[in-house]
């Protein structure tokens, strides 16, 4: 019985999810068709999703909205040359994910590499992260330590590849799934899980690695100057 | 625990990232099945991976927070630059096109004058060549006129006397 109506619903939900798919091919043609209002509406509706593909990628909230607009922008123009094939979404993804390149590209974002590990207070910050629950810190001085916290990370992140850096962060911070990711970036669902896994490895070896650099040149300080 | 195997520990890689992926879903802790559960109790390099997982997590946690909503103006934004970048496409093809229309009008223009010129100069010369006509059928018509009809030339300085004594008395006589 539990059998038969999970199996019902289920079928709803695919029903659901086709009609969904097909308004939206409805919007797109109209939007093909030079229905301004038809664009707004699908702008409406992936604005959202635009910006956490953005913001996975750029990981700066100050230029997110910049490149959002202009992916929105740029897609309004292709729209004609979008042929429905496949979802809106995907195409619109792709669109975003190319500006995000585009634009560091453009920007000449430099890889950070940090040849020093780092110090004891940023060890401390970090050290400290798993204690504070998340989006907690709100006061002036927290929101500070926040930025601290976020620049640490980023180092972290400057150590791997740009790609897979992107893909974790919209894993673990935008909540994209994977099969998201591999659509947004045009690569296969177990290539995806493949390089998340190796990309936490290494996020964790790098981290542990400065770990390591600053206990050890705390102990070193401590033998010089007992 | 067991050494590291690289093509058995590949498989159980993906079983874990599909845990962690499941875990996020569900906002909780990384639940194992029972044959992972096992294998990463004997597998370093695995029970390491999952260390790894849940550390990773919390680093991206701590140090980024999700992209927060766009603005309630950002559509409006958005179709502003749409509809001020379509304006500039339109001018940027009216530039491109105005010089060759005003070029079009001048050529029509300078068009328009050659042909009337050319209508001018064709009556012009039309006229000119009736009235050449005329003249050259008055000569034809005086070239047809024989010698002797004509007056004959004095020879001497008697014939002109001659002829002016004779004109006197043919006036004279007109006048009776």
């Amino acid at each position: 019985m539990l059998n038969v109506s999970g199996k019902v619903e289920k079928g709803r939900r695919t029903e659901a999810v086709e009609n969904a798919a097909a308004q939206e091919r409805q919007l797109v043609r109209r939007a093909q068709a030079g229905d301004v209002p038809a664009y707004e509406a699908l702008l409406a509706k992936h604005q959202q999703r635009v910006f956490s593909v953005v913001g996975g990628i750029l990981r700066r909230r100050e230029d997110v909205e910049d490149v959002a607009q202009q992916v929105f922008v740029k897609a309004y123009f292709s729209l004609k040359r979008f042929d429905l094939r496949s979802a809106f979404s995907t195409w619109l993804y792709k669109i975003a994910v190319n500006e995000c390149w585009d634009y560091l590209r453009k920007k000449k974002v430099r890889k950070l590499v940090y040849e020093a590990d780092m110090s004891d207070e940023q060890n401390r910050q970090v050290l400290s992260i798993n204690e504070q629950p998340f989006g907690a810190l709100r006061s002036p001085e927290d929101a500070a330590r926040r930025v601290e916290q976020q620049q640490l990370v980023e180092r972290l992140l400057s150590e791997l590849d740009e790609e897979d850096a992107a893909m974790l962060v919209m894993k673990e911070v935008e909540g994209f799934s994977v099969e998201e990711i591999g659509e947004s970036l045009g690569i296969n669902v177990n290539t995806v899980k493949v390089r998340l896994f190796r990309a936490r490895g290494k996020l964790v070896e790098v981290y542990r690695r400065r770990m390591k650099g600053s206990t050890a040149a705390k102990a070193k300080k401590a033998d010089g100057n007992p | 625990m067991t050494k590291h195997n690289e093509n058995s520990c590949e498989n159980y890689e993906l079983q874990l990232e599909d845990a962690a992926e499941l875990s996020a879903e569900r906002g909780e802790q990384i639940a194992l099945s029972a044959d992972l559960s096992q294998h990463v109790s004997n597998c370093a390099h695995c029970s390491e991976a999952l260390e790894a997982i849940s550390l990773s997590r919390s680093l991206l946690h701590a140090g980024f927070e999700p992209t927060s909503a766009p603005s309630p103006f950002f559509a409006k934004r958005v179709m502003a630059v749409i509809r001020a970048e379509e304006q500039r496409q339109a001018s940027r093809g009216s530039i491109f096109w105005n010089p060759l229309e005003h070029l079009a009008a001048r050529l029509a223009m300078a068009a328009g004058v050659v042909v009337m010129a050319l209508t001018v100069y064709a009556y012009a010369s039309s006229v000119s060549s009736s009235a050449v006509d005329s003249s050259s059928i008055n000569a034809a018509a005086y070239e047809l006129v024989p010698h002797q009809q004509l007056d004959p030339q004095p020879q001497s300085k008697d014939e002109v006397l001659m002829s002016l004594v004779e004109r006197s008395n043919v006036e004279r006589t007109n006048a009776r």
